[in-house]
């Protein structure tokens, strides 16, 4: 793998500075030279849109050879051959199932699972294992510094108004870790990059990083202890608890190892490092956040991604664009015209910050090809229509060349109600981690690769 | 369409449940056998009276399969089955409070049956409550707030580092809802990074006021030539100057110094204070290799003169060697530095656990000394004495690593990520089916509630003699917190989340309809609610207050807002409201506005707001697909105001049901626009604010709404309680909460709804004070 330009610039808002010194955990070690060592890793990204899609502008007219693109798809047309549009699948037990109403809070917690959530307005929440974290949690996770990114626009809701009886935490996460446990997404630029690529003092000598290195790697010897003690005094959901906290020490452990095997730091000399704040203009911050999962991918901190553009039920207005009526509220069109076309230009708007993501990893070289044909990036939401909140016949873009078995260019129907989770298995499988079953899946999607 | 849910015990529910108090309605005793699940009286009454009464008016819509929205009561047979579906039939008795049930084209229940009704049912449905489960409580993970305030208040330092910490998961209206708290590898992260920002802002390495003197300006008398700032003795002579020392202390004068070498001795300079000499000073060294000395002198605060005096002038021009003919001094910079050891430069960190630098040796004993206290307040309970020996462990660690100071950062850090901080847990031991819980849990629940952050020292006293498990020293702990400013906290916390104002921080109004909104406008907005709900604590009136209150509080560009003149400024102060339509929360510019649409307002939004948030009787989710309002007036029609706009709506049969209570409450605050200005017209047609709640009850504008609420004084204190008890506790109130919820709506009453008369009432009830012990079902 060639070494990433050392003035990669990061695009986005944000001062530049020299190279960052590197976090405690990082060894001192980086060398310009050291290049990660599999170099036709594949990535795997879900990138969530809520409210459902105006279809009418998104499904294109005919089956086979993408030909003249819908509306909503436009921003899209240099990228053309890399990318299908797939139309029939479902998450069936997103819908009701007599559950009533909470459309939102289950096209979140089933897209990306494809279970039926617990409804619960807090204790108890349950969905079901993500597939993203499925490649987490296997080699493909464990063989990078952190095993998956979580990243959005909109923290969870702030105050108790979740939909009609379902806990905050299902609109607002599409990984889950284990079946009660969503994994919590950052939305701020700044802290993520942090994160992804530590923020110590850029004057720091190495005998203070080293002494950091060490304090970091006591105290993570220290609180397992800590925990492994507490455990044994605790029982039923509190045990529960406290293994959230172990898995995540876990983690952190793991990462701190498996960087010491290899490090791609070099890949940030020069880079951006982004002001704090969020943005106010949702495209750029979609922007800000895709640029820093891109880096990750491409110093190979992580393979596998997902991004909520919103969380599911969001009422944003999109003023950036002229929309100064909330998301969800338009997108109970009840057939308004004007309602559907707003719902379009916001439709529209992320495809058009979909666009520049994809287009920025096509432009990135890896031996075998670019950044983009090395990825799988599915882009779509949990609802259809935003009025009829149906779950099948879902909004699903598949891009990228996953390694050179995809080819794009096609609108791939399969049969209505064909489960989505299909789909997931088909991905995983290709990535090399076998999966039986996932949520309601029956087997893998014929003819995706 | 965006909700909570209800399996919440609803303000409503509880109004019956006052009325039910004059039947006799009493906690069950323990006699009370646990297989059988309703107490035999209670089923019996229901079996005799309320059944029939459901029989009668109930079943020509709920019975058979094809029961008007799925609910069935032909299958009720006997009182224990009401135990299957709580939910339900707490909404059967908002219901039949509301008047919604039966319909109006239906036989009419008489006022006397309707109470049957309301009371059979409720009392059933107290069966739960039994003082064997006064509930459990899930770990709590400390959430950003908590979080905030106790490293603020533990390690003395203002970083806000919690500012980047994830949101915090929601349950039950409230972000410190253990059950719900989860704790993800991105949480850790974060703290982990901030433990080491904390630490090293709260122990950084040790300095101490440091100076240089100006010795370019000082006097010389005799062979002294000043170059520059160096003092250049070319002959006996005397150079000095007058210091300030800050305090009385000890300080450190530090200078480099050499001497040319000439003649038998060494250049001697004599370093005095005010003529008493300090030391003399035999210099070595040379130009190229100058030695820094270090002298220590005592003093009083004030000046004092310094002199330094070389007194061994030496030339002998015949030296055969040139560079031994001229004995010279030369003194270099000088440094005033102190008061040493002085803890006014230390941070209060420092002061805590080490003013002073032990010996060597000594450093592990004075660790151990520091360390114990510190950990018993940042887990806020003693530790085991393993435990410890773990937090000694990594002090060891950093002893060897940078010496104490490093061992101490060590170990601080470790114990901010300990889950043992991080998580609030309340292990109890015991056999029987509940326990008490002991004065250190207590201390962390009662300052967690009324202070959002870690017990003070007269809690953690009264905690490690256990005076604190008594009732009357628990409440008293309790009125003492609350009047602290520490309380500050609720307001902060708990009523932003009641009231739903933390929504307000997403809410985009739109500026082409509101030029006047503007960040500023949000923030001030809600100020006013909140110090709206401080002064209602601080003076502990009636809860009612919250909405009939004749005053408020604003500044200038709020006052703008209201029109409310004399208001300059950007500080708040206390305004009154008498002459205006304006009374309470419900028309508070916050309230209203996060009650509307960006373009628009939303008597919808707003009739459900007050069900909710007030009368805790939230309406159901709409059924989906339904259209939203018309948007838009048809060309060449009459144009249409809000209100018309939410009538129509209201046509449709499948709507009109629950919009019939919620549309009027809305109606009623029409005058107040998307951003609570007072406004006659919507549009150009005049705004009607009149409106018919279920039952018939008329009104006419916001005052006689808000008069028409406060007759249901009943369910805002069942609401109050029950939000109050959820936030206090960190659960879910359950429907075996009933009998606890009741009793402290009961105190209240008694205390004419004072705010303390709840808090009072929650903490020395046993749902606070005590904890189930068998252990939860596996879900």
């Amino acid at each position: 793998m060639s070494t990433l330009d050392r003035r990669t610039l990061l695009k986005g808002i944000g001062t530049v500075m020299a190279l960052p010194a590197l976090e405690a955990m990082l060894p001192s070690t980086a060398l310009a030279s050291s290049a990660p060592a599999q170099s036709t890793a594949v990535r795997m990204a879900f990138l969530f849109v809520p409210n459902g899609i105006n279809m009418a502008k998104w499904t294109p007219g005919s089956v086979g050879a993408l030909g003249e693109l819908p509306e909503t798809l436009r921003p899209l047309a240099p990228l053309k051959s890399k990318f299908n549009v797939i139309t029939g699948l479902a998450q069936m037990n997103a819908f009701a199932n007599g559950d009533g109403p909470g459309d939102h809070a289950r096209s979140a917690a089933t897209w990306l699972t494809g279970v039926q959530a617990r409804k619960t307005a807090g204790s108890d929440i349950r969905a079901g294992i993500s597939a993203d974290q499925v490649a987490a949690l296997s080699k493909i996770g464990r063989s990078t510094k952190f095993p998956s990114l979580e990243i959005g626009c909109e923290r969870g809701a702030m105050a108790g108004d979740c939909d009609s009886g379902y806990s905050c935490a299902y609109s607002s996460s599409i990984a889950w870790r284990t079946e009660s446990t969503p994994v919590a997404k950052e939305v701020t630029p700044r802290a993520l990059f942090e994160r992804l690529f530590g923020s110590g003092n850029p004057g720091e000598d190495a005998q203070s990083l080293e002494m950091r290195r060490q304090g970091r790697a006591s105290v993570l010897d220290f609180i397992m202890e800590e925990a492994a003690a507490l455990q044994g005094r605790l029982g039923g959901k509190d045990r529960q608890k406290l293994d959230e906290y172990f898995t995540s020490v876990r983690e952190i452990e793991q990462r701190l190892t498996a960087q010491e095997k290899r490090t791609a730091d070099s890949a940030l000399a020069g880079v951006t490092i982004p002001a704090p704040g969020i943005p106010m203009d949702r495209g750029a911050h979609i922007r800000l956040m895709g640029d820093m999962m891109i880096l990750a991918f491409q110093a190979d901190l992580t393979r596998v991604a997902t991004f909520m553009f919103a969380n599911e039920g969001s009422n944003r207005p999109y003023r950036e664009i002229g929309v100064t009526d909330g998301h969800h509220d338009i997108s109970h069109h009840g057939k308004d015209g004007s309602k559907l076309q707003h719902k379009q230009q916001i439709d529209a708007y992320h495809v058009e910050q979909l666009a520049y993501i994809l287009k920025r990893m096509s432009e990135i070289q890896e031996p075998t090809g670019s950044l983009l044909d090395n990825s799988m990036i599915v882009f779509g939401g949990g609802i259809s229509d935003g009025d009829r909140h149906n779950h099948d016949d879902l909004p699903i873009l598949f891009a990228g060349g996953a390694g050179g078995r995809m080819k794009g260019g096609r609108h791939m129907v399969y049969e209505p109600h064909t489960p989505m989770t299909n789909m997931f298995i088909s991905m995983l499988d290709y990535m090399g981690v076998q999966v039986d079953k996932l949520g309601d899946s029956t087997g893998k999607l014929q003819g995706l690769f | 369409m965006v909700q909570r849910g209800f399996n919440r015990l609803s303000g409503a529910v509880w109004a019956a449940a006052t009325l039910s108090l004059a039947v006799g309605v009493v906690a069950p005793t323990a006699a009370q056998k646990s297989s059988e699940p309703v107490p035999v009286r209670t089923a019996e009454r229901f079996a005799s009276k309320t059944l029939p009464l459901i029989k009668t008016h109930c079943l020509s819509c709920h019975s058979g399969e094809s029961a008007q929205g799925g609910v069935r009561f032909d299958l009720i047979r006997e009182a224990r089955q009401l135990l299957d579906d709580t939910q339900l039939w707490d909404r059967a008795l908002i219901n039949l409070r509301n008047q919604t049930m039966p319909p109006a084209r239906s036989k009419m229940p008489t006022e006397a049956e309707r109470m049957e009704l309301i009371t059979g049912i409720h009392t059933v449905l107290l069966a739960e409550s039994r003082p064997e489960d006064p509930g459990r409580v899930t770990v709590r993970r400390l959430n950003r707030f908590e979080y905030g305030n106790t490293v603020r208040d533990l390690l003395g330092v203002d970083l806000h580092p919690e500012e980047d910490f994830p949101s915090d998961d929601v349950g039950y209206g409230f972000d410190n809802i253990g059950d719900v708290l989860s704790l993800s590898p991105l949480h850790l992260d974060g703290y982990l990074r901030a433990a080491e920002k904390l630490v090293a802002e709260a122990l950084p390495g040790r300095r101490s006021a440091s100076a240089k003197l100006e010795t370019e300006k000082f006097q010389v008398q005799g062979g002294v030539n000043l170059r520059g700032g160096q003092l250049v003795f070319f002959s006996n002579g005397t150079a000095g100057g007058e210091l300030v020392f800050p305090k009385r202390g000890r300080y450190a004068l530090r200078f480099s110094a050499h001497g040319t070498q000439a003649g038998g001795d060494l250049p001697r300079l004599i370093v005095s204070l005010d003529g008493q000499g300090i030391d003399a000073i035999d210099l070595r060294g040379s130009e190229e290799n100058p030695v820094e000395y270090e002298l220590q002198l005592e003093t009083r605060q004030g000046r004092a003169r310094l002199d330094f005096a070389f007194v061994n002038d030496f030339y002998d021009p015949n030296h055969p060697d040139a560079g031994r003919r001229d004995r010279n001094a030369f003194v270099n910079e000088v440094h005033l530095v102190g008061p040493i050891g002085d803890a006014s430069n230390l941070t209060p960190l420092q002061r805590e656990l080490a003013p002073t630098l032990p010996g060597a040796g000594q450093e592990r004993a004075a660790a151990q000394r520091s360390l114990r206290p510190f950990a018993e307040k940042a887990y806020r309970r003693p530790l085991t004495e393993d435990e410890f020996r773990r937090i000694m462990g990594l002090y060891d660690r950093g002893l060897r690593q940078g010496g104490h100071d490093q061992g101490l950062r060590l170990a601080v850090t470790g114990m901010l990520v300990s889950p043992s901080f991080l998580f609030r847990t309340e292990a109890v031991s015991g056999s029987g089916p509940a326990g008490d819980l002991n004065g250190w849990q207590l201390a962390a629940r009662l300052s967690y509630f009324l202070w959002g952050t870690l017990p003070d020292a007269e809690l953690r006293r009264v905690a490690a003699d256990g005076t604190l498990t008594r009732p009357e020293v628990l409440e008293a702990q309790a009125m003492r917190m609350l009047k602290d400013s520490r309380s500050n906290a609720l307001a902060d916390s708990f009523a932003m989340q009641w009231l739903e104002l933390g929504r307000l921080q997403t809410r985009l109004p739109d500026p082409k309809l509101f030029p006047d909104w503007s960040d500023g406008l949000r923030k001030d907005m809600v100020e006013e609610t909140r110090l709206f709900f401080l002064d209602i604590m601080r003076r502990d009136a009636s809860i009612t207050d919250f909405l009939t209150a004749k005053h408020t509080f604003l500044n200038a560009r709020l006052a703008r807002l209201y029109g409310v003149g004399g208001v300059t400024g950007d500080e708040f102060r206390r305004v009154s409201l008498e002459g205006t339509p304006r009374s309470g929360l419900l028309t508070q510019a916050g309230i209203l506005t996060v009650t509307s649409n960006p373009t628009r307002t939303s008597p919808v939004k707003r009739g459900k707001w007050v069900l909710d948030v007030i009368l805790g009787a939230p309406p159901p989710p709409p059924p989906p697909g339904v259209a939203d309002l018309v948007e838009k007036d048809e060309p060449g029609q009459q144009p249409l105001t809000v209100r018309d706009r939410t009538e129509l709506h209201r046509e449709d049969p499948a709507c009109a049901g629950c919009h019939a209570k919620m549309d009027p409450i809305g109606f009623g605050l029409e005058n107040f626009d998307g951003i609570g200005r007072w406004r006659e017209k919507d549009g150009s047609m005049e705004i009607d604010a009149s409106g018919k709640l279920p039952g018939g009850v008329k009104f006419d504008g916001p005052e006689e709404l808000v008069e028409i609420l406060v007759g249901r004084s009943d369910e805002l204190a069942r609401t109050f309680a029950e939000r109050l008890s959820t936030y206090a506790l960190g659960r879910g109130m359950r429907n075996a909460d009933r009998g606890f919820l009741d009793s402290v709506v009961q105190k209240a009453q008694r205390e004419d709804l004072k705010f303390s008369a709840f808090v009072r009432a929650i903490v020395s009830s046993d749902a606070f004070r005590r904890t189930t012990l068998t252990p939860d079902k596996k879900p």
